[in-house]
């Protein structure tokens, strides 16, 4: 759906009705396009790369490169930090709730 | 009162599941409101390009009615936000194989509180609160993490967070350092005020295999080592283990030689080494230490009697469950993927009733004659109990019939006829009072028979077959033709000349040293009477219970040099013989990559102890059964099944197995503790 590539590329240019993405063919060169403010697209390798277009752009995100850049997400110190507050929170509770009968 | 407390543990089950599972496999990204789709040809696209967007639980509901065949892999590479959703869908041989992610560091921690819970809602309340050291903590958590460091092959392939730098924060190595402590303090709280009895759960860590996923080890080990370390500070070890292990742990120090060999750990995965380090080698000699000693404790420390009742109907209900959940996993792609992440599963259950090879069926398990031994013993102990107690049968005991059907699906022969032979020798034991000296004259008379038997066989064609397969899988002759290859070396088959073969064409220098000892000890020009050659033994003996090709290939793999043979590599380290040695495998294409265990966990102890280990090990169950008066109890059976069986399977280098069968041999003697 073309609502899908809007949310990541922006617009899709007037007159975009359907997307027919053809196969990979290594020689491609897409067009820039001046009017289309670069989009910076990220795979799950944290690989980097500049669209210059709409259409460029759509084909990246339906090879699945995203917006996000997942390595810079910190996952891993999101689960410490929730690990670190529940061990917390058992050795407060433990301490001050329990009863030790 | 009964119903309020079972209906109080279903309704806690429940919960815990709903927090530990439901959860973390439902949750989308905040702001992303994806749909999922039906899984089909059209759908690939959509979900190649929407990862980490879709939930498990939002595929299954919408493809519930799905007939297409789905498979769902576990992903454990990529991080938390692709955690319980969609990373990938592949079609690969009509079946679409749907990967979710299942980041180590996540999973690791939701195991933990998954199983514990269960412990602990299934565990009765202590009369008397039992009081631990605080030692255990102060090791385990080091112990564990440093592992991750150690066998850094193993978890950079299989953790996006992975970062094996000593520079703080490393949230990697801070995550499973406090995870382990934490575990240490709800391990110690749990088993101070509850009623845990090792007994009593043996028959679960068959169920609940516990390796965590995405992780080198098994909750068992990081359980057993904390009871390892109690016991090192309560001074409640054996001194002569001590002295041993402490002799043979410096002979593998010193014995040792680092290589880049790796092992992925395959369905051994858990309790085993992956890398060939010394830092991996060291860790892995101290969990050894710590588990068995961990098993001594929990043994001895044991006050709360299972009784003999209970003991059956736990193993009964135990054995259905796996049975029970191989089945649904066989069934559904969803339950095949949960049992896997609740279970703890080694290898994923199998996705259908087919049997491998045409003739076993593993179902749950990582292998069919593993669990065609657990359910064997399942019914041991059922006709153990009966026939001691002539009591009468329950609704309870029609699970054995659930046990028999899974021993029927494994296949598994040596199983069933020594199960049947062993209840043969339970019902005439009170007869017929069995005792050492009556163990004695069947064990001589035996002895005496013996040669008269193998000369009344084709002994000739026997006794070569086990040379011959080993020197038809050994790297011999360098023909590009690998059908030349093997015609060369059967024409020295015709006479028997195995020692010219590797004298030509440089061979000596590619056959294993275990093959040149083999073949010099089956040439060897000493002829006594009636007293067989003992490789023309062996041969005989691996055709008929049809061991030959295994054990010809571990002679063609195992590779050892003189001090490696005596002493063996080191407990856990197999990976120098699956790796180490060249040898040619003629097995059809997909077999190549397969594993090839030595089939014998006789000869697992040769890799891991060395002969000498091994000598020293019969020797002192010799001293006890001479020495120690043994218990004529269920243990003592279950020991002596497992003692027949595990000539021919490698079912000791599972966890489950290992500690059944140890704690089975403790429960046969009556040993003065730590004895």
């Amino acid at each position: 759906m073309i609502e899908d590539f809007e949310k990541i590329c922006g617009q899709a240019p007037e007159g975009t009705e359907s997307l027919n993405f053809q196969a990979s063919d290594p020689n491609f060169v897409f067009e820039n396009d001046p009017l289309y403010q670069t989009v910076v697209l990220y795979d799950r390798d944290g690989n980097i790369v500049n669209v210059n277009s709409w259409i460029e752009c759509a084909h990246y995100v339906n090879g699945g490169w995203d917006n996000i850049n997942y390595q810079n997400f910190g996952g891993d110190q999101t689960i410490f930090i929730g690990l670190l507050f529940i061990f917390s929170f058992y050795i407060i509770a433990k301490k001050f709730i329990v009863s030790d009968d | 009162m009964i119903k309020d407390s079972y209906q109080k543990n279903i309704f806690l089950t429940l919960i815990t599941i709903l927090i530990f599972i439901v959860i973390p496999f439902s949750l989308t990204s905040i702001g992303d409101d994806t749909p999922a789709q039906i899984i089909d040809e059209k759908s690939v696209g959509f979900y190649q390009s929407n990862t980490c967007k879709i939930s498990l639980f939002q595929v299954l509901a919408k493809n519930f009615s799905n007939i297409n065949k789905i498979y769902i892999n576990n992903n454990p590479y990529p991080g938390l936000q692709c955690f319980g959703k969609v990373t990938g869908l592949d079609v690969v041989n009509e079946t679409y194989i749907l990967s979710i992610g299942t980041n180590p560091n996540l999973t690791f921690l939701l195991q933990i509180f998954l199983w514990l819970s269960l412990l602990f809602i299934f565990s009765k309340k202590r009369e008397s609160k039992l009081n631990l050291s605080f030692y255990p903590p102060i090791f385990i958590p080091a112990l564990f993490t440093s592992q991750h460091y150690f066998e850094s092959r193993f978890y950079k392939n299989s953790n996006f967070y992975f970062n094996e730098n000593f520079q703080f924060p490393n949230y990697y190595y801070l995550t499973f350092f406090f995870g382990f402590l934490f575990f240490t303090f709800l391990l110690r709280d749990i088993y101070e005020t509850r009623n845990i009895s090792i007994t009593g759960l043996l028959p679960f860590i068959f169920i609940f295999n516990g390796t965590f996923q995405g992780l080198n080890i098994n909750i068992y080990l990081v359980a057993l080592s904390y009871f390892g370390i109690e016991a090192i500070f309560s001074k409640k070890t054996n001194s002569i283990f001590n002295m041993l292990y402490f002799i043979f742990g410096v002979l593998w120090i010193f014995n040792f030689e680092q290589t880049s060999n790796y092992f992925d750990g395959d369905k051994l995965i858990g309790f085993i080494n992956t890398s060939e380090n010394l830092g991996s080698l060291i860790f892995w000699i101290l969990i050894f230490y710590l588990i068995t000693n961990g098993i001594l404790f929990l043994v001895n420390a044991e006050k709360i009697k299972v009784s003999l009742k209970d003991i059956k109907n736990n193993f009964l209900i135990a054995g259905s469950l796996v049975v029970f959940f191989g089945l649904l996993g066989s069934a559904s792609a969803y339950i095949n993927f949960f049992n896997f992440f609740i279970f703890g599963q080694n290898k994923r259950g199998m996705r259908d009733l087919n049997s491998v090879a045409g003739n076993a069926w593993r179902g749950f398990a990582p292998s069919a004659e593993f669990i065609g031994e657990f359910f064997a013993i399942c019914i041991l102990i059922t006709a153990f109990y009966f026939i001691k107690t002539r009591d009468r049968a329950t609704i309870q005991d029609l699970l054995s019939i659930v046990c028999l059907f899974g021993l029927y699906k494994s296949n598994n022969f040596a199983a069933i006829v020594s199960l049947i032979m062993l209840t043969s020798v339970i019902i005439f034991y009170e007869k017929i009072k069995i005792n050492k000296k009556f163990l004695i004259a069947i064990l001589l008379i035996i002895f005496i028979i013996t040669p008269f038997i193998f000369q009344a066989l084709d002994y000739e064609r026997y006794s070569s077959a086990l040379v011959e397969e080993s020197i038809l899988h050994s790297n011999l002759f360098q023909y590009d033709d690998p059908f030349k290859n093997d015609f060369t070396k059967k024409s020295y088959f015709l006479n028997k000349d195995y020692k010219s073969i590797l004298l030509v064409d440089s061979n000596h220098e590619r056959a294993s040293s275990t093959l040149k000892i083999i073949v010099d000890l089956y040439s060897q020009n000493i002829n006594v009477p009636l007293v067989p050659n003992p490789i023309s033994v062996l041969s005989t003996v691996s055709l008929f219970i049809n061991r030959t090709e295994m054990w010809g290939i571990f002679i063609a793999k195992h590779n050892p040099n003189l001090q490696q043979s005596l002493f063996g590599y080191g407990p856990f380290q197999i990976v120098d013989y699956l790796n180490g040695h060249k040898v040619e495998l003629d097995v059809p294409t997909y077999k190549s990559t397969a594993l090839f265990l030595p089939h014998s966990s006789i000869l697992d102890g040769i890799l891991f102890f060395g002969i000498i280990g091994v000598i020293i090990l019969i020797l002192f169950y010799l001293y006890f059964v001479y020495k120690k008066k043994m218990k004529e109890n269920l243990f003592l059976f279950i020991s002596i099944f497992y003692i027949i069986n595990l000539l021919k399977s490698d079912s000791i280098l599972y966890i489950s197995c290992f500690v059944l069968f140890t704690v089975s041999i403790l429960k046969s003697f009556e040993l003065k503790k730590y004895d």
